[in-house]
């Protein structure tokens, strides 16, 4: 770490020494209320991995069996989406999924 | 300011707490001052922060602590997002948002400030640390991540590209880049 990082973080960490007291009063009521809140069921916490790989389960079976449906124009165009966000975080619910599946068993 | 080449930052040995809520603790205010610098918007942030926890508590409070702030990291960057593409839909229908919080009759903003009987600290602590504030949100999102991440929360490289839900060597480039920035931004508060 250079002088120059050590500085930045250390007035960084100035910075949450001088939120103003309505400010924590806020986040110390966000985490009480983290805190108290019901757990879900195990039933809605192995649905949502389920659903998640269903799918891409199903996308996956429309890319296979329809393959001829998709021209070039048609990849260069979802490689270059609108939305690249949403295919950066693919890979985490995926990984949330597959955590969550790996717990449960 | 040193002008020595933008290396990751070293590792930080950070003692995790063992429960969720003194981990909570630990990570609550940067996490709302992350949040703050990505999105400029307090309430937003606060609401960001408050379903980050959220979350974590629900789905993670039983696995091992050393698991939390990588996990609270990344579940803060995708509210974030969700934020930020909630946001380009609303301006697609014209929906105006005020930038600084909404709630300004709060009775909560009329507590005393902790750091307010010193006059002189906040007024050279919040010049240098608003201008880097400014700096930080004026950063590309990546870089922003990056930086905060590895420089600020002391995250691994590893820790950092789970987080950010990139490769290692993206990690490197963008916090290079980032620093970069922030030292050409920086020069009259870090000479």
């Amino acid at each position: 770490m250079t002088d120059t990082e050590r500085e930045l973080a250390r007035a960084l960490r100035e910075e949450e020494h001088l939120l103003p007291a309505a400010t924590l009063h806020r986040l110390a009521g966000a985490r009480a209320r983290a805190l108290s809140a019901p757990q879900p069921s195990l039933l809605s916490r192995l649905m949502a991995p389920a659903m998640g790989a269903l799918v891409l389960a199903s996308a996956l079976g429309v890319a296979v069996l329809m393959p001829g449906q998709q021209d070039a124009q048609t990849v260069q165009g979802s490689q270059q989406g609108d939305n690249p966000e949403l295919y950066r975080d693919l890979d985490f619910y995926l990984w949330l999924a597959e955590s969550d599946m790996g717990r449960h068993g | 300011m040193d002008g020595s080449a933008a290396g990751p930052a070293a590792p930080m040995v950070v003692e995790e707490p063992s429960d969720i809520a003194g981990f909570l603790r630990t990570v609550e205010r940067r996490g709302f001052l992350m949040a703050r610098v990505a999105l400029g918007h307090e309430a937003d942030a606060l609401d960001v922060v408050q379903d980050t926890m959220l979350r974590l508590v629900q789905g993670y409070a039983a696995r091992p602590p050393e698991e939390w702030r990588p996990l609270f990291y990344r579940i803060l960057r995708n509210r974030i997002t969700d934020v930020r593409r909630r946001r380009k839909i609303e301006s697609l229908f014209g929906v105006w948002r005020s930038p600084v919080a909404e709630d300004d009759e709060d009775p909560i903003d009329q507590l005393p400030d902790p750091a307010g009987g010193d006059p002189e600290r906040l007024v050279a602590g919040e010049r240098r640390g608003q201008a880097l504030m400014q700096a930080l949100a004026e950063l590309p999102e990546r870089q922003q991540q990056a930086f905060m991440l590895r420089c600020w929360e002391g995250l691994s490289t590893i820790d950092t590209a789970q987080a950010m839900g990139c490769s290692e060597g993206s990690v490197k480039t963008h916090y290079f880049r980032a620093m970069h920035a922030l030292r050409e931004k920086l020069e009259d508060h870090w000479p």
